[in-house]
């Protein structure tokens, strides 16, 4: 449905714009089809207005693809025609329409015709027309594909091209015809290839615009043939015939249809060019061919072709290679030995190392060695082919001369021989030696050079020069010494070194003058070498491997030394130019550089800021770059040298100074600094309490209530009174105190009822006792529900600062006590102790009873246990 | 070479030497039909008793070359009547066999006969023309059924060996004498293919 809807809107508008047979307008010429132009040419077309037309030809308009043509190239015929007239251009391909219509409104419909309008080129004659039938399985291929040259112009419509092949005898002609632009082959198939007939073959093309015919190949069909190469070619070794190989092959087709001749080329599996054999030896119809003059023991590549015996036909592609073997024969020259001498000591060690003859002619089994020295020392040694090398110990003192040859399966080679002479009968070396490196596409060359040397004896003559390249270091885990050598003419002093230098390796080159001369009494010829001029050399450098590692010996306040060691020579990829030394504080990256040469393996950095942490590292450079080593940190030391000592020195005679200034003065001051430590106790005798009476006669009084100072000291029997020692053994009882006790101050007085003792229950060691600690307490008799009847008790306070001891002292026992001392004591003065002491002690009137020393531990005079009124203090001391 | 022009070897004895050629190579080609066609009907190889299907005078010494063309080109004539009689036949009762060695064969040999027709037809004389004889017909052997049949193609195709071998024996030994006589040879051909193009 839609399908159909479209075709009718499509027919509609092609009705509308093109016109239809019904229009009002014609074209001519006119064409079903396209018509075509020749590009370059003039067009003309005439529209015609139809009998009975309302327009006329001022109504009438050209319009080609749609653009109107302009009016120059339209010219009025008459009332009812127009004509326009166009150049053809090469990109003229559109409709060409005549549209009549009214300027004017107008309910008049337009009139419109087209015509489509091709431009394009008559065909051009091919020319250079060729064929070929190829062969197939075992006859010609019926398909005789043809080729030519259509010429470079497009013809740009539609063009056919024709090739035909006419047997002439038969009056046969066959034909393949199709389309195409700008054709250049084309097949044409026979049904079976007319061998050994006269065919003709041409080209016919032909288009709108015009044809044309290439020249006609009146020729023999053979000739369009092209035959597969030989089959089966074989390449056999001619055993006993060194220099011979036998090729054989089979005809590719049978001769009735194409007699052919053969031709070979051959070469070596190493070399790409090829040997042609001359034409004429293979032009029979033959199936083997013997190859002569070829090198024993050496692989040939062989490939043949074929062609029609007259050479009517196409030649066939060359054959696949086929690879044979010459036989073997003996050698046909010398080793090439050649010699390495490392000093030792008192000797020389000898290595030989030699190459295998050029022309081995065959696999060497075998080299047979001769060394033969002084005093007619002989050695002979037979070494397997894989070992190219020996070495051996040879005397500074002593010449030798060695020999050697190769052997393989058929014979035996000439001999190479080499003189090696005592160390003091070297001969001269060559002078001025240097090396370069060319860039050679695709890769470096070495070239060395050195200046000529002549002879100095008569009878020496310079035999050539050998060049010699030893790689430094050698390689550990190589066992095979990685050297190399090559002769050069004795005429010429510069070369190229062919051996495989590898980049970034350095070589030692040598180059060494080889004499030659005649031994009278041998006999025999030597070959000697002079001494060698050694040169090291990269054939190309690079960056090292890795930077060396620097380390810091040694650190100051504004230096320090740097120490790295050289990297490894196989890994320094070149020679070393010089040390960069990038140092920076910290993590500043603020970096400062110092250039060192190469030889330089520490540095001294200066100029650094005491106490400060840096960052070094060093750059290895050669010429073709720089690689850094590791960061190393560290940092200067915040003193110089001796700063510390210095210092040291003046602190320690410092304190020196200052001790025995304190000393001093504590000598001279130990008066004052003994009353500030120890101030002075007031005396108890001379306070106003002792003389106080307020009321009463104090004697009357005092059995009554009783005010007692005690103080607690370290005991010291010194200062007890002799009836003291007598209860010493009890001063580590318990005292018991269960009377107001208090510490220093005046807090004691007010305190409650509590143990108050100098001493703990369960340890009342020495150390404990040793610290003084004293009580004040003030006691009154009528405690314990004994209320006093008399006067309320008297609290009496030392004015002391020093600490009292709480004690108890009972009236009754003051009285009983007789006027003995008590364990009260103030510490005090020696000087004012001792005159108090002789009263305290003998008339007993008196209740305090001074310490007998300065130094005393608080001594608590346990009284006799029936006098006891203390209670164990169980809760230790009050806080000072 | 291929795209070599029209010089050369398309004189008489060029063209005698072709057609040399090309009948030793029809007569090979014919010999391998034969193997093949024995080989696949499994028939003996030794030939077929009875004289050749197609008789023309003997080719006696005393025949001129032209003569003994003319006659063996009258017998070629009638094999490769007789061929395609063949092969219509085959083709009619064994069409199944679309692809064989000998069916290629065959129409090679047919091809290959035409060309040696029209190429023997070029080295005739003007006015000797001959025609030959074909002694038995297949409609004498029809009675005989497939086999008859089979033994009909055999001796068709042995005629086919023998006329081409005569044929290439004869023009092999033709281009030594015709060299002495170029011109009239080569008139006579030049006439005889504008015939023939007609």
């Amino acid at each position: 449905m839609d399908t159909s809807h479209h075709l009718l809107l499509l027919w509609m508008f092609l009705h509308y714009a093109v016109g239809s047979n019904s229009s009002c307008v014609k074209i001519i010429p006119d064409a079903n089809d396209n018509i075509s132009l020749e590009v370059g040419k003039i067009f003309t077309a005439t529209c015609h207005l139809v009998g009975g037309s309302v327009y006329t030809s001022d109504d009438i308009e050209w319009s080609l693809e749609n653009i109107s043509i302009a009016k120059q190239s339209i010219r009025k015929l008459n009332e009812t025609s127009v004509s326009v007239t166009i150049d053809v251009t090469s990109d003229m391909n559109g409709w060409l329409r005549c549209k009549a219509a009214k300027k004017t409104l107008s309910y008049v419909p337009p009139c419109i015709y087209g015509i489509s309008l091709r431009a394009g080129y008559p065909p051009l004659k091919p020319d250079k027309l060729s064929c070929i039938a190829v062969q197939e399985d075992k006859d010609i291929s019926p398909y005789l594909n043809c080729s030519w040259d259509p010429g470079s112009r497009n013809p740009l419509i539609k063009t056919t091209y024709t090739v035909y092949v006419q047997i002439p005898v038969s009056n046969m002609t066959y034909k393949a015809d199709f389309e195409q632009q700008l054709a250049s082959s084309h097949s044409v198939y026979l049904y079976t290839f007319p061998i050994h007939m006269a065919l003709t073959v041409w080209v016919e093309v032909k288009n709108a615009l015009g044809s044309e015919r290439s020249d006609k190949l009146l020729t023999d069909s053979s000739s369009f043939a092209k035959p597969n190469p030989p089959l089966n070619v074989k390449v056999l070794t001619e055993v006993n015939i060194p220099n011979c190989l036998m090729v054989t092959w089979k005809h590719p087709i049978d001769r009735t249809i194409l007699k052919l001749s053969y031709a070979i080329r051959y070469r070596k599996a190493a070399s790409n060019v090829w040997i042609k054999v001359p034409e004429s030896f293979t032009k029979d119809y033959i199936t083997s061919f013997r190859l002569q003059s070829l090198e024993p023991y050496t692989q040939y590549e062989v490939q043949m072709r074929c062609i029609e015996e007259n050479h009517s036909s196409h030649w066939s592609d060359w054959s696949t290679s086929v690879t044979g073997s010459t036989a073997e024969a003996k050698p046909a020259s010398a080793p090439d030995l050649w010699r390495i001498i490392q000093p030792t000591s008192n000797n020389r060690n000898v290595t030989l190392i030699w190459k295998p003859p050029v022309k081995a002619n065959g696999q060497i089994l075998l080299y047979y060695l001769n060394i033969s020295q002084d005093e007619g020392e002989f050695k002979r040694d037979e070494i397997k082919a894989d070992k190219l090398s020996y070495s051996v110990e040879l005397p500074t003192g002593k010449s030798a001369n060695i020999e050697i040859t190769a052997a393989n399966s058929v014979g035996v080679s000439p001999k190479a021989t080499l003189f090696i002479p005592r160390t003091d009968r070297e001969l001269a070396g060559v002078e001025n030696m240097s090396w370069s490196v060319r860039n050679e596409k695709p890769e470096l060359e070495m070239q060395v050079e050195w200046t000529a040397v002549l002879p100095t004896y008569p009878g020496l003559h310079l035999s050539e020069y050998l060049l010699e390249w030893v790689k430094i270091p050698q390689d550990g885990h190589q066992t095979e010494l990685q050297a190399g050598w090559q002769r050069v003419p004795y005429n010429v002093t510069k070369t190229t070194i062919n051996g495989d230098l590898k980049k970034f390796k350095r070589y030692n080159i040598s180059v060494y003058p080889v004499y030659k001369y005649h031994v009278r009494q041998t006999l025999q010829t030597h070959f000697q070498a002079g001494i060698p001029v050694t040169r090291p050399a990269y054939i190309q450098q690079g960056t090292p491997e890795y930077g060396p590692n620097v380390t810091v010996t040694k650190s100051k306040k504004n230096s320090a030394e740097l120490t790295w060691e050289e990297i490894p020579l196989d890994s320094q990829h070149g020679f070393i130019t010089d040390y960069i030394i990038f140092y920076a504080v910290g993590n500043t990256r603020q970096w400062k550089t110092v250039k060192v040469e190469p030889n330089v393996r520490s540095y001294v950095l200066t100029d650094l800021a005491s106490e400060t942490d840096y960052v070094v590292n060093v750059w290895v450079s050669t010429v073709a770059g720089s690689i850094p080593g590791m960061d190393y940190h560290f940092k200067t030391m915040k003193y110089g040298d001796g700063e510390v000592e210095v210092i040291v020195v003046v602190v320690c005679l410092s304190f020196l100074f200052l001790t025995v200034f304190i000393i001093m003065f504590c000598l001279r001051k130990r008066e004052v600094i003994k009353k500030l430590l120890w101030p002075q106790v007031p005396d108890p005798s001379d306070s106003s309490i002792a003389h106080w009476s307020p009321d009463f006669p104090i004697k009357a009084d005092m059995p009554k209530e009783d005010v007692s100072v005690v103080e607690v000291d370290v005991f010291d029997g010194k200062s007890l009174c002799e009836e003291d020692k007598a209860v010493l053994p009890l001063k580590k009882d318990k005292y018991l105190s269960e009377e107001h006790s208090s510490g220093i101050g005046g807090s004691s007085c007010m305190s409650s009822p509590r143990h108050s003792v100098s001493d703990s229950d369960e340890g009342d060691s020495g150390q404990t006792t040793a610290s003084t600690v004293q009580y004040s307490s003030v006691v009154a008799s009528g405690y314990k529900g004994q209320t006093p009847n008399h006067q309320p008790p008297v609290f009496a306070r030392s004015e002391s600062t020093q600490p009292l001891l709480d004690c108890e002292e009972h009236p009754d026992h003051l009285n009983d006590s007789g006027g003995h001392s008590r364990n009260s004591y103030f510490r005090r003065g020696r000087e004012l102790e001792q005159g108090v002491l002789g009263q305290d002690c003998d008339g007993g009137s008196l209740t305090f009873c001074p310490v007998q020393e300065e130094e005393t531990s608080p001594v608590v005079e346990d009284p006799p246990a029936s006098a006891l009124s203390y209670m164990p203090q169980q809760s230790g001391y009050r806080p000072q | 070479m291929a795209g070599r022009g029209t010089n050369g070897r398309h004189g008489l004895r060029g063209q005698a030497r072709r057609t040399a050629a090309l009948a030793l190579l029809v007569h090979e080609e014919c010999t391998q039909l034969l193997e093949l066609y024995r080989n696949s009907e499994s028939l003996p190889s030794s030939p077929v008793d009875g004289s050749y299907l197609v008789s023309i005078p003997p080719l006696v010494p005393q025949l001129s070359d032209a003569e003994k063309i003319s006659l063996l080109h009258a017998a070629l004539k009638e094999c490769l009547r007789l061929l395609e009689d063949v092969i219509t036949r085959q083709d009619a009762d064994f069409s199944d066999e679309e692809d064989s060695e000998y069916r290629r064969k065959r129409k090679t040999v047919r091809d290959r006969l035409g060309h040696l027709l029209a190429s023997t037809g070029q080295l005739l004389v003007d006015g000797q023309k001959f025609e030959a004889k074909v002694k038995e017909e297949l409609d004498g052997q029809a009675a005989s059924g497939s086999f008859g049949l089979k033994m009909w193609v055999v001796r068709v195709l042995q005629d086919l060996v023998h006329w081409t071998g005569q044929t290439s024996d004869t023009l092999r030994s033709l281009p030594a004498e015709m060299d002495k006589a170029p011109k009239t040879m080569s008139r006579r051909t030049r006439r005889g293919a504008g015939k023939i193009r007609k």
